[in-house]
This record gives structure tokens, sequence and C-alpha cells, in this order.
């Protein structure tokens, strides 16, 4: 079945093969995981978001119109699920809380300095800002897709990214993680 | 630096720039060290972000997610409505050809209209199933009911919708079956409709609010709807309905045209 296509799977999928549903959890759980553990720093929120994606998706999925590409329409919900989470964690201090939590062995072997560090400054960022990280640099998604995604016109992906990567510069910097020059 | 140089800096960090604009970019940071300290930078972040590991999934959660979404179907299983065979039939029924059926119009529609209450368990049709009839037309009554019927089947709402136009009202009955809260909204795109009374014979929750030619209602498990509005106009108003879980799942429009015998 992996040479199937997205939408062939999808098409599939509506016709009562929920095997078919399967292929596509495995195709995009890894991605859309990711980008739940950058955008909320938690491996347990991290998952559930990942799990109430693919649940509503596979919803929604008779409703999905086959000119979008499956990941972004998935991305998208996603991006909802992970909004949801964050506005239930409520502030930034509580996802701080967590973050500073004792990490579980799943995220002991994963995490390196770098990548703490990167967490930790992905977190002191606005929400809109670090999903535009996110998204650029964790989804792979295009200018084009991440306006799809996030809802918002090209124009204002680029102009969010752009302060979304120098704000990410100066934390950083102010790490020693980034050079000055 | 101006912002077509900020442009070019950015899409140079995302691999976007033509050969020719290569060349532009090069140029701007030999003659400006502000941007290209700047370039530097974003570079730098850029090699740094992708240094990050992905990390890999949990092994259980695709088992986790395919439980969900089996424990979430056994709960939002489908319960239809048994109209659809007797509007058909009683479509057949009242054919032209059978003259002195039209006498019975009005008792028919009226049966149509109380059938539609009756929300027995049925297979579900499929998703585009619609259907659309003329009953009880007769010389003998003033108006003729149109009755617009519809079966909605999302995954995860189950919908069935019916709506009949009658002089001076029109009745939209309709359930929804949803773990999830789901909103409903029916506008109403022309003629003079008043929100008059409404029913929930469900037992999930719901709320309802009503302004202008809007109404919306928010629905959580099952619930048995009937709503009905008052028309002073003789003009033909379709209802759209949006399903929004939470956002835009569904849109359609049913017709309530109505056609006044002389």
């Amino acid at each position: 079945m992996s040479e199937y296509g997205d939408q062939e799977l999808v098409k599939d999928c509506l016709n009562g093969n929920t095997e078919a549903f399967g292929e596509l959890i495995d195709r995009y759980q890894k991605p859309i995981f990711n980008v739940a553990l950058r955008f909320v720093n938690d491996y347990d929120e991290a998952q559930d978001i990942t799990q109430t994606t693919f649940v509503r998706a596979f919803e929604r999925l008779a409703g999905f119109r086959s000119e979008l590409k499956f990941f972004s329409w998935l991305y998208r919900i996603a991006v909802n699920e992970a909004l949801n989470t964050v506005k239930r964690l409520r502030t930034k201090e509580e996802l701080t809380e967590i973050a500073g939590g004792t990490p579980t062995p799943e995220e002991s072997l994963c995490r390196s300095e770098l990548e703490t560090n990167i967490e930790e400054a992905l977190m002191e960022l606005q929400i809109d800002y670090r999903m535009a990280i996110v998204m650029r640099h964790f989804a792979d998604l295009s200018y084009r897709e991440m306006s799809f995604v996030l809802d918002i016109p090209v124009k204002t992906v680029k102009s969010r990214l752009f302060s979304a990567r120098r704000l990410l510069c100066d934390i950083l910097m102010q790490r020693g993680i980034l050079a000055y020059e | 630096m101006n912002d077509s140089e900020y442009e070019l800096i950015q899409r140079s960090i995302d691999g976007d720039l033509t050969p020719e604009e290569k060349l532009l970019l090069d140029e701007c940071l030999r003659k400006d060290p502000e941007a290209a300290r700047l370039a530097n930078r974003l570079r730098g972040l850029t090699r740094s972000l992708a240094d990050v590991q992905r990390v890999e999934v949990p092994g259980e959660l695709k088992s986790a997610i395919l439980s969900r979404i089996a424990a979430r179907r056994r709960t939002t299983a489908v319960e239809p409505v048994s109209l659809w065979d007797s509007l058909r039939n009683l479509k057949r029924f009242f054919a032209p050809d059978y003259g002195w059926a039209f006498a019975l119009g009005a008792v028919s529609a009226a049966i149509a209209l109380t059938l539609a209450l009756d929300w027995s368990p049925n297979t579900l049709p499929s998703d585009s199933s619609q259907l659309r009839g003329t009953i009880g037309l007769s010389d003998s009554f003033t108006a003729s009911v149109e009755v617009s019927r519809k079966t909605i089947s999302l995954p995860q709402v189950s919908a069935s919708l019916a709506v009949a136009a009658e002089p001076g009202a029109v009745l939209v009955q309709f359930q929804c079956d949803s773990p999830d809260p789901v909103r409903m909204e029916f506008i109403f795109d022309a003629g003079d409709l008043a929100f008059a009374s409404y029913d929930n014979s469900g037992f999930g929750q719901s709320a309802l609010a009503c302004e202008d030619n809007r109404l919306q209602l928010t629905s959580t498990g099952a619930n048995k709807y009937t709503v009905r509005f008052d028309d002073n106009t003789d003009q033909p108003s379709d209802i759209i309905l949006k399903i929004y879980s939470p956002e835009l799942i569904h849109q359609e429009t049913f017709p309530t045209q109505r056609k006044t015998d002389d």
C-alpha cells in the first residue's frame, strides 16, 4: 500500500478501508508529533495533540477537499489542536513550568544541550511566532502551505517568519548558542 | 537595509532565490555590513534548527489513535430517519395520474410531517441521498406544500433534516448526534421569517440563539429538534444550513419555495 498517494488512501478510507487510514497515520504521525512537541514542549501533551489530530482528521475526512494536500490539511488540524492545548494550559508560565519539569526517559534520550536551548528559546516566543518557526523549520512547509495551515496571507507569513527568526536569533545569542557576528 | 533586502535575505534562507536574485543579494551584502550580519545570523539559526533531531514517536501512538477512532465510531452510531422511504412512496402514490388522491394531499402532508418526528433506526442512505418532492398538490387548496428532505452523513455528525413550508410557517425538523459540540447555523436568505417555537425531544444538551434571519443551535449528544418559524410573506426563502465542529464542515441550501394556487 506504500506506493499509494495520500489522495488514494483517503479515498480508500472513505470507502470503509480503515487500514488505509492506518497507512496515513504511519506516514504523518512523526512530523505531526514533532510539530506538536516543538509547539508545546511537553511529551505527553504532544502525544495527545497528535492523537486528537488524527481522530479529528478521520472524523472530518468526508469534508476533505481533494484539491488540497492531505498533509497541509492535517497540519491545519494539528495547529488548531495545538492552539487549543495552549489555551487550555493558559499561560506561558504554565508551559515553562512544564518544560522545566523532570524529563521522561524518552525525552532524556533525545535531548542535547542545543535542543534544550532551542526548545526553551521557542517557548519564549509569542505563539504566532513560535508556530511560524515550527511550521517552516520542523514541518518544512512552503510559504504557501504555511499560509493555508496558519490561515493567514502569504505576505503575513513572510513578515511573521522574519520577525520570529530575528527574535529567536536574539534569544539564542543571549544564551550563547548563536554568535553575534 | 530596505524591505526588498529583507525579503531577499529571508528567501535566501529558504532557498527560494533565482540565480539573478542571488547575485543581487550578494551585491547588497557586500555593500551593507548590517545586512550581511543579519544574513549570517539567520543562516546560523537555520543550521541550528536543522541540527535538532526529530523525536521518534511513542510505539503505541498509532494503536492509541486507532483505538480512539474505534471508540468514537461506536459512540456516534447513526440513527437515521424512517421518513425517507415513506416520502418516496408517498410521492409515487400521489402522481398526477391519480387525480382522486389529490384530495388527500393535505392529510398526506400532515402525515409526512408527523412521520418526520418518528426517528426510527434504519440503514443510513449514502451521503448524497436526497429527496425533494411535492406533496399534496390540489386545486382545492390555496397553497402547495413542498418538503425538502436530506440526510447528512458526516463521520462525526449524524444529522437528518426536513424542511417544510406551509402557509404562514416554515418547519425545520432535524436530529443531530455527536459526542462533541456541533454548532448549526440556519440562515434564511429571503422572506420575513420570525422564530416562533422550538422543541427538543432528544436527551442531549443544546443551546439556541436566534437573531434576525439567523438561528444558531449548539448540540451535544443526541438531540431531535422541531423549530417553527412564522412566515408572513409569500416570498420563497431558502434555508442555508452550516454545520461547524468546530470549523465549518458542511454547508447546504434547502429551498422552501411555495406556490400559491389561484
